[in-house]
C-alpha cells in the first residue's frame, strides 16, 4: 500500500516541480524504501502473506488487494534498493529533465504494485502502468529512431498484456458467480484441458515477451540499445522480473492443466536463446548491445529453471532474478559512465581506461566478474542450482545450458579487455563525481555481498516457494 | 419530462434570440439551460422509485409514448453532459449565427426523445429531430465546399436510413400488434416461450438493425461518417461524435437489450460479427490516415464497435459497461477534438504535423492529450480502460470470438493512437503557435479530464448512484 502511493504521489509532485524534481523523486523512493526496511524488519518468511490491504475497489469483485510474501519481498527489496541507485545514476541531469526523475520514481510504485497484487485485474493495471513510464523515459532520452522502436516495444508487450487480461476475465467467469478476482479463488478455478490450453497461452504470451523469451524478444535489443541508461537499467534490471514473477506467481499456480503442455517448450525456447543470444553477443560492437543479449541469455536459464517447478530450480531463479537485476543495473550504469565521457560506447573505438581511474576499473571488473557468474560473486549460486535444474529436467538440455558459461565468460571478459585495458585510444576518463561513487559501490557492495551469503535471500523466500509448489501440485494431483 | 421541456422551449428562445448575432450571450443562456436540464435530470435521478433496470415493466407506466426510468435518466444525463463539454470547449467562434445554437438544442431534444422514449412512433420522431438539425449544422460553413458535401452526404445517407427504420417499425408493427416497447417486448417473449417463428418480426428487427447501425456507422453501414466527420466544421464533428452516439446508442440499447432481448437468438450472432466487424475495419482504416481528423473518425467507428457489445451482452452488465465506455469516450473525444481545432488554427488542415512541438508549449495540455488518447486506447487508470473491461467482461462466455477481436483491434490502435505522441513530445521541430485558453476552457478542460481519470481509477462511483 505505502509502497505504491508514495513513490507515485512523489512522482506527480515532482513532475511539477523543476529543479527540485531529483530531490523530492529520491525521496520518495528512499521513504518508500524505509517503509520497506519496516515490513522486512517484521517479517516473518513462514507467515504466508502479510500486510494485507484489502479493500473493493472497482466493483465488489475487483478489490484493491496487497499483500507481501517471501517472494514478493525478495523482488521488493530488489526494486526498492535498485531505484535509488538508478535515480543517483542519473543524478547529473539538472536541467529541463524534472520528468525524467518522475517517471523513475512514479515506475517504482507501479512495479511495487505489481510484486505486491494479490487480485488479478490490480495485477494487470499495475503491469500496464509499469510500462507507460518506461515508454515515455525510451521515447523522450532515448536515441536513434526512438519513437519506432518505442512504439514496437509497446505493442509488443500490449498485445502480451491484452491476452492476459483475456486469460484473467476468463478465469474470472469461471469463478463461483463471477464473483472475485482475487488470487485465491482465481487458483481454484478447474478448467478442462482445452480452456486450460488457451487461458495458459494468453497468461504465457503477456510473461513471453515481458521476460522475453525466444521468439517473442524481437523488441528487446533495438529497446535496450536506444533507451538512455536510466531506461535500460529499469527495463533489464527491474522490468524483465515482471515478467519472471509473473511466470511462477500467477501462470504456473492459474493453470497447472497447461503445464504438461507449456513447460517443454519454455525450456526448449529459454535455452535455445541462451545460446543464441550468447553467440549474437560474442561478435557485437556495442556494449549496450552486448549486455542487451547477454539479458536475454540470462533471463532465458531463469525461466528455464522457474518453468521445471521444483523447489531447487525456483529458488535458484528467484535467486538469479535477484541478481541479475543488480548485475544488468551495474552494467548499464559502468557503461553509461564511460558513455559520458568518451561520446561512445563503442568497443574499438574505447580501449586503457583502467589504467585512467583504478577505482572504476575495479569496480566494473567486480560488476562484469558476477555477471559471468564467478564464485563468491552473486551471480554464482543462482546459476548453479538454475543449472542443476535444467540438467535433472534433461542433461541435453542442461550440457546446451551449461555452455552459456563459457560463452558468458567469453563476451564479458572481451567487453572488459576492449574497453578497460591495452592502449588508450585518446580516451579519457575524469574522476568519478559523488553519486557516481555512492551507486557503483551500492551495486559492487550488493554483488559481493549476496555473493557470499546467498542463504539470506533464500531464506527469505524459501517457505513461499514451498507453499507455492504444493498449489502447483495440489492441483496438478486433483486433475490427474 | 422537465428537462425536455427547459430545454426545447429555450430552444425556441435561443433560435429566435440568435438570429444574425454574436454568440456570446445565446452561448449563456444555452449553458444555463444545459445546467438546469442537468439538475433537473440529476433531481429524477435521485427520486427515481424504482430502480431495477426493468422498472417499466412494474411501476413505471409510460406517458406520452416517453418513460423516464433509471436507465434513460442516465443516458440523457450524459447526453447533456456531453453537450455542456462540447459548448465549453467550442465556444470561440464568435461569427454571426447564434442560431446554430438553438439548432443544436433542438437535436439535444431528440436526443433525449431518443433515450426516454418507449414507443417507437417517438423513437422515430426523436431520430428526426437529433438528424434535421445536424444536417443543416453540417453545411453550416457555408463557403467550404468539403462542409456542403458531408451536408449533402448526410442528408441522403440519413434520410435514407430512416426510412429502413420505418419500414422495420411497420414490420414489428405487423408482428406484434404495437409500437410500444413494452407490448413487443412481451409479444416476442411470448413467441419465444411456443416456439414459433415470425419472419414479419425476423425482417422487421433486422431491417431495425440496419436503420440503427446506420445512425452509430457501423459495419457495413459506416462508409458515410469518415467524409461527414471530416468535412463538417469541428464543432459540429464533436457534437456528432459525441453526443448523436450516445442518443443512438442509448436507443439501440434500449430498443435491442431491453424491447427485443428475448429474443436475442435472432439477431445476435449478425450484430456480433457487425461488431467484430466494425472494430476490426476502423482500426486498421485509421492506421493510414495521415491526417488527425480522419483518424479520429475512422476511431470513432472502431469505438462504435466496441459499444455495440454492450447490446450483446445481459440487461444488467451491458447497460452499466455502456454508460461507463459512453462516458470515457465521451470525456476523452472531446478533449482531443479540442487540441485539433486549437493546433490547427484557422486552417482546415489537420494533419498530425500540427501538433509538433505541442510538448513543449504547455505541461497541462500534454498532460490531457496523454490521459486523453490512453483513455481512447483502453490503458488501465482511465475511463477507457474500465468500459473496456466492463464491455469484455460482459460478453467473454457468449462471444468469446468477438473478445479477440476486439483485442486485436485494441492492440492495433495503439499504432495511430500512440502517433500523435511521436509529433508532440518525440519531434525535435516545433511549430506550433501558443493560443490562449479561457477560463471556461480550463474549467471544462479539467472537467474532461477529471471525468477520466475519476472513472478510471475508481469506476464505482459511477454505480454509486445505483
Amino acid at each position: 500500500m505505502e509502497l505504491i502511493f508514495i513513490p507515485i504521489v512523489a512522482a506527480f509532485i515532482a513532475a511539477w516541480t523543476g529543479k527540485w524534481s531529483r530531490w523530492i523523486s529520491l525521496l520518495g523512493s528512499i521513504i518508500s524504501g524505509v517503509f520497506l526496511l519496516y515490513f522486512f524488519m517484521h517479517f516473518n518468511p513462514d507467515a504466508g502473506v502479510q500486510w494485507q490491504w484489502n479493500k473493493p475497489w472497482f466493483s465488489s469483485a475487483i478489490h484493491f488487494h496487497s499483500g507481501i510474501d517471501g517472494i514478493s519481498m525478495v523482488l521488493l527489496i530488489l526494486t526498492n534498493v535498485l531505484c535509488p541507485l538508478i535515480l543517483l545514476s542519473a543524478f547529473h541531469k539538472k536541467e529541463d529533465n524534472a520528468l525524467l526523475f518522475a517517471l523513475i520514481v512514479g515506475m517504482q510504485g507501479a512495479l511495487n504494485g505489481v510484486f505486491v497484487a494479490r487480485d488479478g485485474l490490480m495485477f494487470y493495471i499495475f503491469w500496464e502502468l509499469a510500462l507507460i513510464p518506461v515508454y515515455f523515459i525510451a521515447g523522450l532520452w532515448g536515441e536513434g529512431n526512438r519513437f519506432k522502436t518505442t512504439l514496437r516495444f509497446f505493442i509488443y508487450t500490449f498485445i502480451g498484456s491484452l491476452a492476459m487480461l483475456a486469460s484473467l476475465i476468463y478465469l474470472f467467469s469461471k469463478t463461483p458467480d463471477s464473483s472475485s478476482f482475487s488470487y485465491e479463488t482465481l487458483v481454484a478455478v478447474q478448467l478442462n484441458p482445452n480452456e486450460a490450453f488457451w487461458v495458459g497461452a494468453g497468461l504465457l504470451l503477456a510473461f513471453a515477451v515481458k521476460i522475453p523469451i525466444m521468439p517473442f524478444h524481437g523488441w528487446q535489443p533495438a529497446t535496450y540499445t536506444e533507451a538512455p541508461a536510466v531506461g535500460s537499467m529499469l527495463l533489464s534490471g527491474i522490468m524483465l522480473k515482471m515478467g519472471l514473477y509473473g511466470l511462477l506467481r500467477w501462470f504456473m499456480p492459474l493453470v497447472p492443466e497447461s503445464l504438461p503442455t507449456f513447460v517443454p517448450f519454455i525450456v526448449g525456447a529459454g535455452i535455445i536463446g541462451i545460446l543464441y543470444a550468447a553467440l549474437i553477443a560474442i561478435r557485437q560492437n556495442d556494449m549496450k548491445r552486448i549486455v542487451a543479449y547477454s539479458s536475454l541469455s540470462h533471463v532465458g536459464l531463469i525461466a528455464a529453471g522457474l518453468a521445471v517447478a521444483g523447489e531447487t530450480g525456483v529458488q535458484g531463479g528467484i535467486l538469479q532474478m535477484f541478481s541479475h537485476g543488480v548485475n544488468a543495473v551495474g552494467l548499464f550504469l559502468a557503461i553509461d559512465i564511460i558513455e559520458r565521457r568518451n561520446q561512445t560506447r563503442f568497443l574499438d573505438a574505447l580501449g586503457g581506461m583502467a589504467a585512467q581511474s583504478r577505482a572504476f576499473a575495479v569496480f566494473f571488473l567486480v560488476i562484469v566478474l558476477g555477471a559471468t557468474a564467478v564464485p563468491f560473486t552473486n551471480g554464482f549460486p543462482g546459476e548453479l542450482l538454475l543449472l542443476k535444474t535444467v540438467f535433472s529436467y534433461h542433461p541435453v538440455w542442461g550440457v546446451m545450458a551449461g555452455i552459456t558459461i563459457i560463452l558468458c565468460a567469453v563476451y564479458m571478459l572481451r567487453m572488459y579487455q576492449f574497453s578497460m585495458l591495452g592502449e588508450s585510444k585518446g580516451t579519457v576518463f575524469n574522476s568519478l563525481s559523488w553519486h557516481e561513487w555512492v551507486s557503483l559501490s551500492g551495486i559492487v557492495l550488493l554483488i559481493v555481498f549476496f555473493g557470499l551469503f546467498p542463504q539470506l535471500i533464500m531464506d527469505i523466500s524459501a517457505p513461499a516457494v514451498k507453499q507455492l509448489l504444493m498449489l502447483i501440485q495440489n492441483t496438478k494431483g486433483v486433475i490427474s | 419530462m422537465t428537462s425536455l421541456l427547459i430545454l426545447f422551449l429555450g430552444a425556441i428562445v435561443v433560435l429566435y434570440y440568435g438570429i444574425n448575432k454574436p454568440e456570446g450571450k445565446s452561448l449563456l443562456m444555452t449553458v444555463i439551460l444545459l445546467l438546469a436540464a442537468l439538475s433537473s435530470l440529476v433531481y429524477d435521478l435521485l427520486t427515481v422509485k424504482n430502480r431495477n433496470v426493468l422498472g417499466w415493466l412494474t411501476e413505471y407506466v409510460p406517458e406520452n409514448m416517453l418513460i423516464w426510468n433509471f436507465n434513460s435518466i442516465a443516458f440523457s444525463i450524459v447526453l447533456v453532459l456531453a453537450f455542456l463539454l462540447v459548448l465549453g470547449l467550442f465556444s470561440r467562434n464568435n461569427h454571426i449565427g447564434a442560431d446554430l445554437l438553438g439548432l443544436m438544442l433542438f437535436s439535444v431534444c431528440g436526443g433525449m426523445l431518443m433515450t426516454s422514449f418507449s414507443n417507437l412512433i417517438m423513437l422515430f420522431l426523436g431520430i428526426e429531430c437529433l438528424s434535421i438539425p445536424l444536417y443543416v449544422l453540417a453545411g453550416s460553413k457555408k463557403s467550404d465546399l468539403a462542409s456542403n458535401e458531408s451536408a449533402v452526404k448526410y442528408f441522403l445517407m440519413g434520410a435514407f436510413s430512416t426510412a429502413i427504420f420505418l419500414m422495420g417499425c411497420a414490420f414489428l408493427y405487423g408482428g406484434t400488434g404495437s409500437l410500444e416497447l413494452e407490448s413487443i417486448s412481451r409479444a416476442t417473449s411470448m413467441i419465444t416461450h411456443l416456439g414459433i417463428k415470425s419472419n414479419l418480426i425476423f425482417s422487421g428487427i433486422i431491417l431495425l438493425m440496419a436503420g440503427m447501425l446506420f445512425k452509430i456507422s457501423a459495419f457495413p453501414f459506416h462508409f458515410w461518417s469518415p467524409d461527414v466527420y471530416d468535412g463538417s466544421p469541428n464543432r459540429t464533428t464533436v457534437f456528432m461524435a459525441t453526443v448523436v452516439k450516445i442518443a443512438a446508442f442509448a436507443a439501440f440499447y434500449r430498443l435491442f437489450n431491453e424491447g427485443l432481448g428475448d429474443v436475442k437468438n435472432w439477431w445476435g450472432v449478425t450484430l456480433a460479427v457487425s461488431a467484430g466487424a466494425t472494430i476490426l475495419f476502423g482500426n486498421i482504416a485509421a492506421i493510414k490516415q495521415s491526417s488527425f481528423k480522419r483518424m479520429l473518425a475512422y476511431s470513432s467507428v472502431a469505438h462504435a464497435g466496441y459499444m455495440l457489445m454492450a447490446i450483446l451482452a445481459l440487461p444488467q452488465n451491458g447497460f452499466w459497461a455502456l454508460l461507463v465506455y459512453l462516458l470515457a469516450y465521451t470525456s476523452s473525444a472531446v478533449s482531443v477534438f479540442y487540441l485539433l481545432d486549437r493546433t490547427s488554427g484557422e486552417n482546415s488542415n489537420f494533419s498530425f504535423d500540427n501538433f509538433n512541438g505541442l510538448g513543449k508549449q504547455s505541461k497541462w495540455l500534454s498532460l490531457i492529450l496523454i490521459v486523453s488518447m490512453f483513455s481512447m486506447a483502453g490503458i488501465p487508470m482511465t475511463a477507457g480502460f474500465a468500459g473496456k473491461y466492463g464491455l469484455f467482461s460482459s460478453i467473454i462466455t457468449s462471444y468469446p470470438w468477438l473478445l479477440y477481436a476486439a483485442l486485436i483491434g485494441s492492440a492495433i490502435s495503439i499504432a495511430y493512437y500512440f502517433r500523435v505522441f511521436k509529433h508532440a513530445f518525440f519531434s525535435e521541430d516545433g511549430t506550433l503557435v501558443a493560443w490562449k485558453i479561457g477560463t471556461m476552457e480550463w474549467i471544462f478542460l479539467a472537467l474532461s479530464l477529471i471525468i477520466t481519470l475519476l472513472v478510471g481509477c475508481w469506476p464505482a462511483v459511477i454505480t454509486l448512484c445505483k
